[in-house]
């Protein structure tokens, strides 16, 4: 009885592997690259600029909603894709809050900002490990549509006394974990 | 999403009965030389899918036979298939992370002067399952295998199979030899045009495969058949897509329709298999060694 039971077992347990070893499917990811434009024109010394978006904004994540098991924080950058010639700050920060406006994300400091220099190479953000860990907690439940807000502000901005303009985005990158079909 | 592109190479895998997500493929984003190296495994698919489940028996009828075959196969998608690692060729990008190819999962990313770029996923196959039919004549120890799929044109695509193989029994010209040995030369073609007159979905493939194999069999009791062989096969894709360039990081090349060749990974596999003789009907199976380990099943009716 025992060995008959070890050869029950034994088939059933070879039985799964052969059906699970032809299951085609590999896990799926995608890689959902998003944008906040932060875009201003004006004088003054001082900076500040908010936009908003949505998961739901993206066709990957609408069409992939209901199968999604992960989002994952992947890496994100600050471009300025236009700017008034030699407009420069003494400090920009950039922050990203959950929905609600209020809860940090994280925020980012650049001292001695040169809006030229930003514009021939994007600035790649370092982010701590809490501060992924912030974002990766925000992304639990994927299946709930979240929003972002960024922000951007600068102080003593350079030249002060005409008018300038600043378009720039803040890129980053989430990568999407879909359930095999 | 471009799913036009995804319909494009899941219509390539055509003979697979998988239902895929909807997640598919877009390789329009990729410039042509990280796209050759993206597609390279369908190349390999192709050349491993044609040159498989073409025999089962070395004995061929010296006056008249015929067969008709249906047959199945399971290719298995290696780790080393799934994924390449690219070469954007920008001034001021470095090293990008390995990156996912058709058949992969993983994309991989980089920060050009325009933002993230990010490479298309692939179908996340870890096999994909297929079949196809072919009619066999053969007299004088000779044998000629057809697989033909007239080119035919459903709305704006065209596809078109044609394959053909030729057989000899040399065991004929050596008496009491205990096996069957043949020889045998495969030819096959696959043509997938699409058009709807936008050059930004034109797709082109076209598919060229070789083989070339020796082969034995031994015949027990008049109706189990144990069989292997040793294969040398290549294979070879002219690929067109459109490369729509968003950034115009290639300014001289980009939002135009690329031209690529590219060769298949195909070149030795073992063969072993066995089969049943059930009057006219014969059932087989087989695995193959090769870049793409294939497990071929085969249904024929054999006279």
């Amino acid at each position: 009885m025992k060995k008959l039971n070890t050869i029950l077992l034994g088939s059933l347990f070879v039985s799964l592997l052969a059906i699970n070893s032809c299951d085609p499917f590999d896990e799926l990811y995608l890689t959902l690259a998003m944008d906040i434009q932060l875009n201003t024109e004006g004088a003054g010394s001082d900076i500040s600029i908010v936009d908003t978006l949505c998961l739901s904004e993206f066709e990957d994540y609408d069409d992939n909603k209901d199968k999604i098991e992960e989002i994952r924080y992947v890496s994100s950058a600050y471009l300025t894709l236009d700017a008034t010639i030699g407009l420069q700050a003494q400090t920009l920060k950039l922050y990203l809050y959950q929905e609600d406006g209020i809860t940090e994300l994280f925020n980012y400091t650049i001292q001695n900002f040169y809006a030229d220099s930003t514009k021939i190479k994007p600035l790649a953000i370092v982010l701590t490990q809490q501060e992924k860990n912030n974002i990766s907690t925000y992304l639990a439940n994927p299946q709930k549509d979240k929003c972002f807000v960024g922000k951007l502000t600068a102080t003593n901005v350079q030249p002060n006394n005409t008018l300038y303009f600043l378009k720039s985005k803040l890129d980053f990158l989430t990568e999407l974990k879909i359930k095999p079909q | 999403m471009k799913l036009f592109l995804s319909t494009v190479l899941l219509s390539v895998l055509l003979f697979s009965s998988l239902s895929f997500s909807q997640i598919g493929v877009n390789l329009n984003s990729l410039a042509s030389n990280d796209a050759k190296e993206y597609v390279k495994p369908v190349s390999t698919w192709f050349g491993t899918f044609f040159n498989s489940g073409t025999y089962y028996d070395a004995s061929v009828a010296d006056f008249f036979g015929f067969k008709f075959n249906l047959i199945g196969m399971w290719t298995i998608i290696p780790e080393n298939q799934k994924s390449f690692n690219p070469n954007p060729q920008l001034t001021g990008v470095g090293d990008v992370g390995p990156t996912a190819t058709v058949f992969g999962n993983k994309a991989s990313y980089y920060l050009g002067s325009k933002g993230f770029y990010t490479y298309p996923s692939g179908l996340s196959l870890n096999a994909v399952p297929s079949g196809i039919y072919q009619f066999a004549a053969s007299t004088y120890n000779t044998e000629l295998l057809l697989r033909f799929f007239p080119r035919t044109k459903f709305d704006e695509t065209k596809v078109g199979i044609f394959g053909f193989g030729i057989k000899h029994e040399i065991s004929s010209y050596i008496p009491m030899l205990p096996v069957d040995i043949a020889v045998q030369i495969l030819y096959n073609n696959f043509n997938f045009e699409f058009n709807d007159g936008d050059p930004v979905n034109y797709t082109k493939l076209k598919s060229n495969n070789f083989a070339f194999n020796v082969h034995a069999s031994k015949t027990f009791a008049g109706m189990f058949i144990v069989y292997s062989g040793l294969q040398y096969e290549s294979s070879s894709m002219d690929f067109s897509y459109y490369f729509e360039d968003k950034n115009n990081y290639y300014p001289a090349t980009g939002n135009k329709i690329q031209n690529l060749s590219v060769d298949g990974d195909n070149n030795f596999r073992f063969t072993l298999g066995g089969a049943v003789k059930l009057g006219l009907f014969v059932v087989n199976a087989d695995l193959n060694l090769t870049t793409l380990t294939t497990f071929t099943t085969g249904l024929s009716l054999d006279f």
